[in-house]
């Protein structure tokens, strides 16, 4: 069930601009240097580019008052819809700015069409499957020779297209974690496609849709009645926006934080140790837009040896990564950029490394890292569980 | 479709600011300058303008070079901070305005701890300085705001906290400012004006020159460095949302009448035992403390049995200062005075469990950090959509009783519905000394008609109010109002003539946000 920009009117009339979406929740806020919590607005810094700028950029639209131009385009693109504002706004107020911005994006592409950077998406995935347009046939290809798929599984494991093609360590480490507690699971391979969330989260509803049909009847065909997920993107998309877009999923969707903390701690699981500090970024798509913040934590909490120190802007007023929502794509630059202040405000914890449970925020965060000369090991969650659980 | 107006002089003149400021730094793009067409103000729906530029500086210097190409070139410039809970102030009220935001100016310079104060740029807001302040045992009373107002903003033009009994308005702890005049020229205050010599005292050299700039609803110049007086804290290094502040207790009273209430008020005032202290609306609680419209649009329903708690009402926060036993103390001073008063006397954790069984809604614990740190404010509690204070009295406590009888009966004569949906909150001031008392209303924002009625109430309100024996209804909140959509607005510039004197030795051009102070013909 969506709701059209038009619906939106009234609320967005209603925007008081407290401000409270320019910072995180001030109850929660320990040090001015990391109150900040939208990447957008603190790096363009003109009000268009917080909520409230883009609730009234809305409004003029709606009312026919201002037209399209370059500007506007990169008012509209330039977030990674992460959903920062939203957590802010519905402690005060009503106003649901990711959801407006969601749909904003959406008329611009009715009017305009995609963007140049996003539009190469929709044409990739027509070709290939996956947005970086590497070759379906090829997408397998990191899975180990020592994992054994199980056709007859019904748990798939959902490896997603940067897993498949740019960080196939996180795959494999997913592979290897399954296989190594006896979970019998398969990979849909090659009905698995792009989940559809680039598309989805840059407005090109309709190709995201095909995806979405596509990759629930492969679901339905397989008999599947679990779902894992490795990458925070592909499972909001599939928890959140195919039910949205469709109505159903029909299935048990989990990302695999949550699958794996259930699962070891029914089954009283021995890990090895872990000695090391390590501090832990919520991903949007797995936290604000999936509520899920706990289970990452219970499973580092499970490791001994392992200490964990949080940062100070975590779970609902976490600091995004910078990459979704096609921004890694169209604004390389703001993208590093917002990675590497967190990567600085993970530091400050004085942690050894870095970790999360997104393929998305990972790659983002290395190149941050790299451009930056940041210090901070940055390690996938699921490869650190890859070697406790590893027999 | 609008066009944004642009003067013969654009280009030259944007070509000169670029060259002050840099080119990310400024724009003439109508996605840019139409978000700047309306704030929170009602006003703004009726009649929004967007500016020509917006500029974004970073420094003293910087604003002083803008200053004088806006007087060579007459562009009225419209000063933009937080731009939270100004409604009006910070919109332009003419075409071709520079709106200035001063975004960039975001520092904390110094917090002097021994001394207690704090140097900030006017970007700094209330939860920023509290968080670092907090931490040396030291913090900036909360505004009666939410806490992403600017501290320098909020100073400058109301100045009310929920801790004004003991500390005051805000603005009595301007210790020292900078400050740039229209024409371009600096003036530093207090001890600041001598070089070299430190921001530690208030006051000349000579006439204490910051009071013309405080009220002036920024007509007069741009603040854009403050040392403010900051004081003892004693509740913990940070506020942690789930428990209450460490060495404090917060109480809420409730009474069976208005008049007992009041007298609570200034007795609890005189005692001289709150950090903070305010009557809070049932309103305000109803509209403010569910986290969702509907939670509080089905609480509305239940008003009449939320009155014998909410109906007067009053929250009281304390804390040890010196030691455990003043915490001790002062539990004892406000359970004397409620029971003098014949207050019930009802802390969060019992209130909660009362309000669990009408509403889940109803969360009264929010009150431990909302008072110390606020989220929220009448402004942005929607319940209609839109929100006005229809009348802002200041005058001694006891009288509160006779405004809000003219409150009431002026409202009954428009259809402002629901009637018993206004807000009446008193705040006491100055250990007691008078009161402030804002009387809100609320209407649908989305209807243009309700709103011109809401005006018209509150011009009738305010001419009515003009002749109130010991009510002083005049509030820099009003002057920020657009002058030619707010009809029966009584002319609050006391000795107009000398006003216009003072507005014409500092802006002899009228450049600087045009209308929100003065309304010069």
């Amino acid at each position: 069930m969506t709701i059209d920009l038009e619906e939106f009117y009234k609320t967005i009339r209603n925007c008081s601009k407290c401000a409270m979406c320019r910072n995180m929740s001030p109850w929660d806020m320990q040090s001015k240097e990391f109150k900040d919590i939208c990447p957008s607005g603190t790096r363009f810094l003109f009000e268009a580019y917080f909520a409230p700028g883009r609730m009234e950029i809305t409004r003029a639209l709606l009312d026919d008052v201002i037209q399209y131009s370059d500007r506007l385009e990169h008012i509209i693109f330039a977030c990674p819809l992460c959903g920062g504002c939203q957590a802010q706004c519905e402690e005060v107020n009503i106003i649901k700015p990711l959801d407006v911005m969601q749909e904003l994006r959406k008329k611009y592409i009715e009017t305009k069409g995609p963007i140049e950077a996003h539009a190469k998406f929709a044409e990739n995935v027509k070709e290939t499957h996956n947005p970086y347009n590497e070759a379906h046939e090829k997408r397998l290809d990191w899975l180990p020779k020592n994992i054994t798929l199980n056709e007859d599984a019904k748990l798939a494991y959902f490896v997603g297209c940067t897993s498949s093609y740019r960080r196939e360590e996180i795959a494999k480490a997913a592979v290897n974690v399954l296989s190594s507690l006896g979970i019998e699971f398969n990979i849909l391979h090659p009905n698995e496609w792009c989940c559809g969330s680039p598309l989805f989260m840059t407005g090109q509803i309709e190709a995201a849709t095909e995806l979405m049909n596509h990759n629930l009847e492969a679901l339905k065909e397989a008999g599947i009645e679990t779902i894992v997920f490795s990458c925070a993107g592909c499972y909001k998309t599939f928890k959140e926006t195919y039910l949205q877009y469709s109505g159903e999923t029909n299935c048990q969707i989990y990302h695999i934080t949550e699958y794996l903390a259930d699962f070891l701690q029914t089954n009283k699981v021995k890990l090895k140790e872990f000695p090391k500090t390590i501090t832990y970024h919520d991903p949007c798509h797995l936290g604000r837009h999936s509520k899920v913040y706990e289970a990452p934590r219970e499973l580092l909490k499970q490791i001994p040896g392992l200490k964990l120190v949080e940062m100070e802007r975590i779970k609902e007023n976490a600091w995004c990564c910078g990459a979704g929502a096609g921004v890694s794509s169209a604004y390389k630059d703001f993208a590093y950029w917002t990675a590497s202040q967190r990567l600085k405000e993970a530091k400050s914890t004085e942690a050894e490394i870095l970790t999360t449970s997104c393929p998305f925020c990972i790659t983002n965060f290395l190149e941050a890292s790299r451009i930056s000369n940041s210090s901070i090991e940055i390690i996938p969650l699921i490869k650190i569980l890859e070697e406790v659980i590893k027999q | 479709m609008i066009t944004i107006s642009k003067s013969d002089i654009h280009s030259e003149v944007y070509s000169k600011l670029e060259q002050i400021v840099g080119k990310e730094y400024i724009s003439d793009d109508p996605a840019i300058l139409i978000v700047h067409s309306r704030d929170q103000s009602p006003f703004a729906n009726l009649k929004s303008i967007p500016p020509e530029y917006v500029i974004l500086p970073e420094s003293t210097e910087q604003i002083q070079e803008i200053m004088k190409i806006s007087n060579e070139y007459k562009i009225p410039v419209v000063i933009q901070n937080t731009g939270v809970n100004a409604s009006g102030a910070c919109v332009p009220s003419e075409n071709g305005s520079m709106l200035m935001h001063l975004r960039r100016l975001n520092k904390i310079i110094e917090i002097d701890d021994r001394n207690m104060s704090a140097t900030i740029q006017p970007y700094v807001s209330y939860a920023e300085l509290q968080v670092e302040t907090m931490k040396k045992g030291l913090w900036l009373p909360s505004p009666a705001a939410p806490s992403t107002v600017g501290v320098v903003s909020n100073m400058l033009f109301c100045g009310m906290t929920w801790c004004m009994t003991k500390y005051g308005y805000e603005r009595r702890s301007i210790i020292c400012m900078t400050w740039v005049t229209p024409k371009g020229e600096i003036i530093k205050t207090g001890s600041s004006a001598i070089e070299n010599l430190g921001n530690f005292w208030w006051n000349g050299p000579g006439p204490d020159l910051k009071g013309i700039l405080t009220g002036a609803v920024g007509e007069l110049g741009i603040c854009t460095e403050m040392t403010v007086k900051i004081y003892p804290w004693t509740g913990g290094s940070r506020l942690k949302p789930d428990e209450p502040a460490e060495n404090t207790q917060v109480f809420s009273i409730s009474f069976s009448s208005r008049k007992k209430m009041l007298r609570a008020l200034q007795e609890l005032s005189r005692a001289d035992i709150a950090i903070f202290l305010a009557n809070v609306p049932m309103a305000w609680s109803i509209m403010g403390m569910p986290q969702s419209l509907e939670s509080s649009k089905e609480l509305w329903e239940k008003r009449k049995d939320l009155a014998p708690i909410l109906k007067n009402f009053v929250i009281v926060g304390i804390q040890g200062i010196t030691s455990e036993k003043q915490l001790e103390y002062g539990e004892k001073v406000v359970r004397q005075i409620a029971k003098e008063t014949r207050g019930s006397v009802v802390d969060l954790d019992e209130m909660a469990g009362l309000a669990a069984q009408l509403s889940p809604a109803l969360q009264p614990e929010r009150s431990r950090s909302e008072f110390f740190r606020p989220k929220i404010s009448p402004r942005i509690m929607r319940f209609k959509g839109g929100f006005m204070p229809a009348f802002f009295p200041q005058e001694p406590i006891e009288k509160a009783l006779q405004s809000e009888k003219l409150m009431g009966n002026t409202l009954k004569e428009f259809p402002i519905h629901p009637q018993d949906l206004y807000s009446s909150c008193v705040v006491p001031v100055d250990m007691g000394h008078f009161g402030l008392h804002e009387m809100d209303v609320f209407f649908d924002q989305n209807n243009p008609e309700e709103l011109k009625t809401c005006l018209e109430f509150a011009g009738t309100i305010q001419k009515r109010s003009q002749s109130q024996q010991d009510t002083w209804p005049p509030h820099s909140e009003w002057r920020t109002y657009h002058w030619d959509i707010v009809k029966n607005i009584p002319e609050f510039a006391i000795l107009k003539s000398k006003s216009e004197q003072l507005k014409n030795l500092f802006d002899p051009n009228h450049i600087m946000n045009p209308g929100k102070w003065l309304k010069i013909d």
